[in-house]
């Protein structure tokens, strides 16, 4: 349980130190989906955030509640906060405190794991929220189950849990596994260096890029 | 949508075949390249005016002095406009944090400087100086760049600002689609058109032609045609199933399609008085008189978004985009901007979905634009 406050933590602590600006809250949830899909690149094997299909896309309330607590706890600064009917607009920023005691915490694989994931977001240009959620969009679970429940005419009201990326079978595993084994069958020599962690990231994140021109939604459109 | 092995082998080779040369040049990886090129450069062009970025530019790319660290736009918007205006004097060398700034690199013989062409260095010469030097060069022509490692071709992206990452880079003159704010350019330098091809009847009065609806949507689309990194096609006016018509249908080098819906505020002469003299025109207006004028305020803004919302939830699209063309007169509080949807008027759509945008229009001659904008 601790993990999941870490992990959000270091999201925003990386997003700080790789000079992104304060976090929008639809971003924080769509990065923090991203990092529960790429844990297995970091061997991280137990779940940190159960996500299920919302309206729009993956969502966890308990990520916001966990913000809540870091914010009262003055861990994480809100640097802009509005609200207009049932819509909150926010932005958060990681505070010293809050870099001050991810500092003495041991997590190295979810510290790294941030990094690497707003490093590659950042070799791809994807910034905005919007941009963020057309990647996560994409993600072949996520994309499977919102497809299943607009062929068979299910609302939105429907919260299908996604299955975990080491679930048996999980597309995106399949994914990640592949490209971690391309590059470890074309370097034979054993003290050959191989690619850095955020580069896969950084591969995977262009193979859900790819498939954004596609958009599921013109099958069902025609269909 | 799941990505096939062979399109998985084809991505992860990119990084492999050039982590060797990037590591050589001093970057912990080829993808910190990209990182610069689509973050801080594509942010700090976007920043520049269009005449002003580079046109056939070379600089060199150097590594940051920590991992992590990248130029912020307010330094390396400098160093840009010092790259443009020594372009066939000086290449200089960039480090992708600009720690220590850019430093003179090397300085092109008069020879060389032969082998350019109106003022622009080829990417031949970018390539040919990065095998000599064995270095990362940067090619630069206004949003798009050509990168080579050791002499190789690394990336060519036709357009950092939208991140696009692979393709023909495209002239000085392609302007980025930016998030739909290449609007914004179209606005200030196309629309301000007072001939009778314009959109304006009367451009003293701020009066535009009946229906300026038509003649901005194909405008605009004519005006991506010509002037869009990434551009592919568009449909005017196309069919949206059982919703009736909308404005542009844009279709992405990538075959990405989007939605722009194009409304207007202000006023329009009615066309039924389209045949009617100046001087009747003028008293029309100064009377106020009923049934001369079209004329629209910001609930344009709340009526556009919502019908946007119905051709987007075909699920057709990517993006919808509601372009706003405020042709009211010119105000001091009054500028182009993104606006925020409301989930209100997209609802059961998510927001984030949509992109509204005001661009202003102003009719008025550049001379009288710019005292007017003096202190």
């Amino acid at each position: 349980m601790r993990n999941r406050s870490i992990t959000l933590l270091a999201l925003l602590s990386a997003n700080d130190r790789l000079g992104q600006p304060a976090v929008h809250r639809t971003s924080l949830v769509k990065q923090a989906f991203l990092a529960e899909t790429i844990r297995p690149l970091y061997r991280i094997w137990l779940q940190i955030f159960p996500f299920f299909r919302d309206k729009h896309g993956p969502y966890n309330r308990e990520i916001f509640e966990r913000l809540d607590t870091l914010v009262f706890n003055g861990l994480v600064d809100v640097e802009s906060y509005q609200q207009s009917g049932r819509r909150k607009e926010a932005r958060y920023k990681i505070s010293e405190a809050g870099h001050g005691l991810l500092d003495e915490m041991a997590a190295a694989e979810i510290k790294s794991l941030a990094t690497d994931l707003i490093w590659a977001l950042q070799s791809l240009g994807v910034q905005q929220a919007g941009s963020i959620c057309e990647l996560v969009y994409e993600e072949a679970e996520f994309a499977r189950i919102f497809l299943n429940h607009k062929e068979k005419g299910l609302g939105t009201n429907i919260k299908e849990p996604l299955p975990s990326v080491t679930s048996a079978n999980n597309e995106t595993f399949i994914t990640l596994a592949s490209l971690q084994g391309f590059q470890n069958r074309r370097r034979p020599e054993p003290n050959s260096e191989s690619l850095p962690s955020r580069e896969i990231v950084r591969m995977f994140l262009l193979s859900l890029a790819l498939q954004v021109p596609s958009v599921q939604r013109i099958n069902i459109a025609s269909s | 949508m799941s990505t096939t092995l062979k399109e998985l082998s084809k991505l992860s080779m990119h990084p492999l075949v050039f982590d060797e040369p990037a590591k050589a040049c001093g970057f912990a990886s080829a993808g910190e390249i990209e990182r610069f090129l689509f973050t801080s450069y594509g942010k700090t062009i976007k920043e520049i005016a269009p005449a002003n970025r580079p046109k056939g530019a070379i600089f060199f790319l150097g590594p940051p002095a920590t991992f992590g660290a990248l130029a912020a736009v307010p330094d390396l918007k400098p160093v840009l406009s010092q790259i443009r205006t020594d372009v066939a004097r000086r290449f200089y060398m960039v480090p992708i944090d600009l720690s220590g700034g850019a430093i003179l690199a090397y300085e092109p013989t008069g020879s060389e400087r032969q082998t350019m062409v109106a003022g622009a260095w080829t990417s031949q010469h970018a390539q040919a100086l990065s095998k000599d030097s064995e270095r990362c060069v940067v090619w630069a022509t206004g949003v798009s760049v050509v990168v080579f490692l050791n002499g190789d071709f690394y990336r060519e992206s036709p357009d950092v600002v939208e991140a696009i990452p692979k393709g023909h880079t495209g002239g000085f003159q392609a302007l980025s689609w930016d998030d739909g704010e290449i609007v914004f350019e179209f606005a200030k330098h196309e629309l301000n058109d007072t001939t009778p091809a314009g959109i304006w009847h009367l451009p003293d009065q701020m009066l535009l032609r009946p229906k300026p609806e038509k003649l901005m949507s194909v405008a605009l689309g004519r005006f991506l045609k010509y002037r869009m990194a990434g551009y592919s096609h568009h449909v005017d006016e196309c069919h949206v199933e059982n919703q009736g018509r909308a404005d542009i249908e844009l279709i992405h080098y990538n075959a990405r399609i989007d939605i722009v819906e194009v409304k207007w505020v202000g006023s329009s002469l009615s066309a039924t008085k389209e045949l009617e003299k100046e001087k009747s025109i003028i008293a029309a207006l100064k009377r106020k008189a009923k049934g001369w004028l079209t004329k629209y305020g910001e609930e344009t803004f709340v009526a556009g978004a919502k019908q946007l919302a119905v051709y987007f939830s075909t699920g057709r699209y990517q993006r919808g985009y509601l372009v706003v063309f405020d042709c009211t007169p010119p105000a001091t509080k009054r500028k182009s901007e993104v606006l925020p949807a409301d989930n209100a008027h997209v609802a059961p759509l998510s927001p984030t979905d949509f992109r509204i945008l005001r661009a202003c229009v102003d009719p008025r001659k550049a001379s009288t634009v710019s005292k007017a904008k003096q202190p």
